[in-house]
C-alpha cells in the first residue's frame, strides 16, 4: 500500500504532532474499551480508523473557527486541545466533566466552548444544519472564522443533511463538511444507503465543490481539508469531502460486528488503520524511527490508563443539582413546571 | 399624495400582526444580533404579513428568506443562537413545526442542560395556530400541549395586541428558546398598544375580569372568546372571573389557585384537543391545589377531537364557541 498519494502539505513538526494526536486517541480508545470489559464505564463508542482524517480536518483549522463533530469525534477534539483527564471525566460522567458536567452520554457528543467545540447531538445528521447556523453566525458577524462540520455516511441519509448542505451552499457559508465514509450505518452497508457510494458526488448537485480522498492518508486529507478551509475563509463557500475510511470496531459498545461483517472484511478493515499507515510513511522519510513511535504509543497508553485511574475518583455531580440548568440563568423553572 | 387628515391618537390601537411587527422592528433596531429567517418573510413580507416592510429596512442578511425547509431553519437559528446572535424563526404555522420537532425538542430544549449549562440558545419561534379560516387539518390545529410538555422550552400565547409587542420583545430578549404561539384569528384584532419601549414579562397568566362565581381560564384565542362569554353571562346573573393562561410554560399558578380558592369552580378552555392537553393540566393542577375549596368539579372544553374538516359547517362544530363555553359554566354554577 502507498503510504501517501500527495506530497507535503504541512511541515515535519506539524506532521510529528499529528502523529501524537492519534496516538492520543487510540490510547483513550483502547482503554475506554478496557474500562467497559471491567465494567467500570457504561458505553464507548469507538473512532477507531477514523483517527487520519479527524486529525488531518482539524489541524487545518485555526484557533478561533470552530468544530462540529459527530459522536464518533474523538481525535478532532484532542486536535481542539481536549486532555486525557478531561476526556476520562467525561467517560465517568463525573461534576468536573468540561463536556457536559457529567449531563451527556461520553461520545455522544462534544461539546467545549473555551476549544470552540460546539454543542452537537445523537440524532444523527441533526448538528449539521447547526454547523450551518454557526457558520451563518460567523457571516454575520464577519468574524472571519470557518466551520468544521464533520458526519458519517450514515447521517448523509437523513433530510437534515440536504437541508444544512443546501443552505450553507445557496449562503456561501464559510464551513467544510467532512463526510468520515467508513460505509457503514450501524450495521447497514453503503449499497443499501445509497445508489453512489460517491458522497461528494453530491456537492455538484450543491453547486459546490466536492472532492474524494482517502481518509487513512493523512498528508492527502490534510492537503484536502487545507485548500477547503481556505476557500471558506476567503468567501468562496463550503466544500463536500468524501474520506474513506475503515471501521475498525464495532459501531459502540452495544453491537457486535460479526453480525454483520465477515471476518475477512474485519481483517481488511484492521490492515487500513491510519496510524500503522502514517507510521510508515513517517518512517520512510526517516522523520520518526518505528521504536520512537512504538514508544510514544505506550507513554500515551500509560497515560490514559493514568487518567482513567484519576477520573474515577473525582466526586460525581450532586443529585440536588439535577435540575440546574434546564433554562439559562434568571428564568430557572423546576420539576414544578 | 395622502396627506395625514387625522391625528394620531395619544395611545393608538393597533392591529395584533402590526404590534408583533413594531416588537421586531424595535428588537432588531436596539440589537445588531436579532436576526429573521422564516419561509417568505423577506419580498412576501410573512404568510400573515407581521414582517412586512422589514426586509427593506434590514437587508436580506437579518431577514432571511428560507428554503421551504423547516430543519435547517430551526437547526440554523439553534446553531447561530449557540454563537449569540438572537434569531427569530417564523413557521408558517405551528402544524409545520412538527417537521422540525426533533430541533426544537431535542436540540434547542436539552443543549443547555446536556452540556451542563455551558450552551445558551437564546432563540424566537413564532408561529400561529388555531384553525377558522378553513384550512382544514394540516394548517389549523393548535397543539400548544407538545411544547408545553417539553422542559427546557418557554411557552407562551400572547392573545392581545399589546401582550403581542410586549411579550415578542420579552422573548426575545430571554436566553431561553421560547415558543412564542399566535393565533390566526387574533392577527387582524385591534387593541390599545401603549407607545414606545416596553416589555411585558413571560411566565405570567392575567387577570381579564373580575367575577366570584366562577373562574374561567383561557388558553390563547379562548381567552378572548371566555372574556365574551363571561360579560354575556353577566344578564344571566353570573359572575364569572376570566383568566388569560398567556404563558403555557411556565404555568403561573399563583393567580389561578387564588381565583379558584375564592370562587370554588373552574372551568378551562382550549382550542386544541383536551385530551392530554393544556386544559387537562390545568384541570388536574387546580383540583391538587384547590381540592377543599371547589363547589364543582373542574371542567374542561377544547376542539373536537378530529384532524380539522374542510368544510365551514364542519369546522364550526369543531371549535369551542363563546356559546359553548356559557354552557359549560352554567352547568359548573348550577344554572
Amino acid at each position: 500500500m502507498a503510504t501517501t498519494t500527495h506530497t507535503d502539505a504541512a511541515t515535519r513538526e506539524q506532521y510529528l504532532q499529528m502523529h501524537r494526536w492519534m496516538c492520543m486517541a487510540k490510547a483513550l480508545d483502547d482503554r475506554m474499551h478496557i474500562l467497559v470489559k471491567q465494567g467500570r464505564a457504561p458505553f464507548v463508542g469507538s473512532s477507531r480508523g477514523h483517527e487520519g482524517i479527524q486529525v488531518a480536518s482539524t489541524a487545518a483549522l485555526g484557533a478561533d473557527d470552530w468544530l462540529v463533530p459527530h459522536y464518533r469525534g474523538l481525535a478532532n477534539s484532542i486536535v481542539r486541545g481536549l486532555t486525557m483527564k478531561e476526556w476520562m471525566l467525561a467517560v465517568f460522567a463525573k461534576a468536573a466533566d468540561p463536556l457536559s458536567a457529567g449531563r451527556n452520554i461520553p461520545g455522544g457528543c462534544f461539546s467545549y466552548h473555551a476549544l470552540k467545540i460546539a454543542p452537537v447531538s445523537q440524532v444523527v445528521a441533526s448538528w449539521i444544519p447547526k454547523a450551518s447556523g454557526i457558520a451563518y453566525a460567523a457571516k454575520l458577524v464577519g468574524d472571519g472564522s470557518v466551520t468544521l462540520c464533520t458526519f458519517g455516511d450514515g447521517a448523509t441519509s437523513q433530510g437534515d443533511f440536504h437541508e444544512g448542505v443546501n443552505f450553507a451552499a445557496v449562503h456561501r457559508l464559510p464551513v467544510v463538511f467532512v463526510c468520515e465514509n467508513n460505509s457503514y450505518a450501524i450495521s447497514v452497508p453503503i449499497r443499501l444507503q445509497m445508489a453512489n457510494p460517491d458522497v461528494a458526488d453530491r456537492a455538484a448537485g450543491y453547486g459546490i465543490p466536492g472532492a474524494t480522498v482517502d481518509g487513512t492518508d493523512v498528508p492527502a486529507s490534510y492537503a484536502v481539508c487545507r485548500e477547503a478551509v481556505d476557500r471558506a475563509r476567503k468567501g468562496e463557500g463550503p466544500t463536500l469531502i468524501d474520506a474513506k475510511v475503515w471501521r475498525m470496531n464495532s459501531h459502540t459498545s452495544e453491537d457486535n460486528h460479526l453480525k454483520y461483517r465477515t471476518k475477512e472484511e474485519i481483517a481488511d478493515a484492521s490492515e487500513h488503520d491510519p496510524i500503522m499507515r502514517f507510521v510508515a510513511w513517517l518512517v520512510e522519510r526517516r522523520w520518526i524511527a518505528a521504536e520512537e513511535a512504538a514508544k510514544i504509543q505506550d507513554g500515551f497508553d500509560r497515560e490514559a490508563s493514568d487518567a482513567a485511574d484519576w477520573a474515577e475518583q473525582q466526586p460525581d455531580p450532586a443529585p440536588e443539582d439535577a435540575l440546574t440548568n434546564v433554562f439559562a440563568a434568571g428564568r430557572a423553572q423546576g420539576a414544578s413546571v | 399624495m395622502a396627506t395625514r387628515t387625522q391625528a394620531p391618537a395619544a395611545t393608538d390601537e393597533k392591529l395584533y400582526r402590526v404590534a408583533l411587527r413594531e416588537a421586531l422592528n424595535e428588537e432588531m433596531e436596539r440589537d445588531d444580533s436579532v436576526y429573521l429567517i422564516g419561509e417568505d418573510i423577506g419580498k412576501f413580507g410573512g404568510a400573515y404579513r407581521v414582517t412586512e416592510g422589514l426586509l427593506d429596512r434590514f437587508g436580506a442578511q437579518r431577514v432571511v428568506d428560507a428554503p421551504i425547509a423547516e430543519e435547517v431553519i430551526v437547526g440554523c437559528a439553534i446553531g447561530s443562537a449557540m454563537l449569540g446572535l438572537r434569531p427569530v424563526v417564523e413557521l408558517m404555522t405551528i402544524n409545520f413545526s412538527l417537521v422540525a420537532y426533533d430541533q426544537i425538542v431535542n436540540n434547542a430544549a436539552k443543549i443547555r442542560y446536556m452540556f451542563g449549562g455551558e450552551a445558551k440558545v437564546p432563540m424566537v419561534i413564532r408561529m400561529p395556530g388555531g384553525a377558522g379560516h378553513q384550512l382544514s387539518a394540516q394548517h389549523s390545529h393548535s397543539l400548544e400541549v407538545i411544547y408545553g410538555l417539553i422542559p427546557g422550552l418557554l411557552v407562551v400565547a400572547p392573545t392581545t395586541p399589546e401582550d403581542a409587542k410586549g411579550m415578542l420583545k420579552s422573548a426575545i430578549r430571554s436566553d431561553n428558546p421560547v415558543m412564542f404561539l399566535e393565533s390566526m384569528s387574533l392577527y387582524n384584532v385591534r387593541g390599545i398598544v401603549p407607545p414606545g419601549d416596553y416589555t411585558t414579562p413571560l411566565g405570567k397568566a392575567a387577570l381579564r375580569r373580575s367575577g366570584s362565581d366562577v373562574t374561567i381560564v383561557g388558553v390563547s384565542r379562548m381567552a378572548v372568546l371566555a372574556h365574551e362569554a363571561a360579560k354575556q353571562l353577566e344578564e344571566e346573573d353570573v359572575d364569572a372571573e376570566v383568566i388569560d393562561l398567556r404563558s403555557i410554560r411556565p404555568i403561573d399558578w399563583e393567580p389561578i389557585v387564588e381565583s379558584v380558592r375564592k370562587t370554588g369552580r373552574c372551568v378551562v378552555v382550549e382550542e386544541g384537543w383536551s385530551t392530554y392537553g393544556v386544559t387537562a393540566e390545568i384541570a388536574a393542577g387546580v383540583s391538587e391545589r384547590c381540592f377543599d375549596y371547589l363547589d364543582a368539579p373542574v371542567r374542561r372544553l377544547g376542539g373536537a377531537q378530529v384532524p380539522m374538516p374542510y368544510s365551514l359547517p364542519l369546522e364550526k362544530a369543531s371549535i369551542p364557541t363563546s356559546e359553548n363555553i356559557k354552557q359549560l359554566v352554567r352547568a359548573v354554577v348550577g344554572k
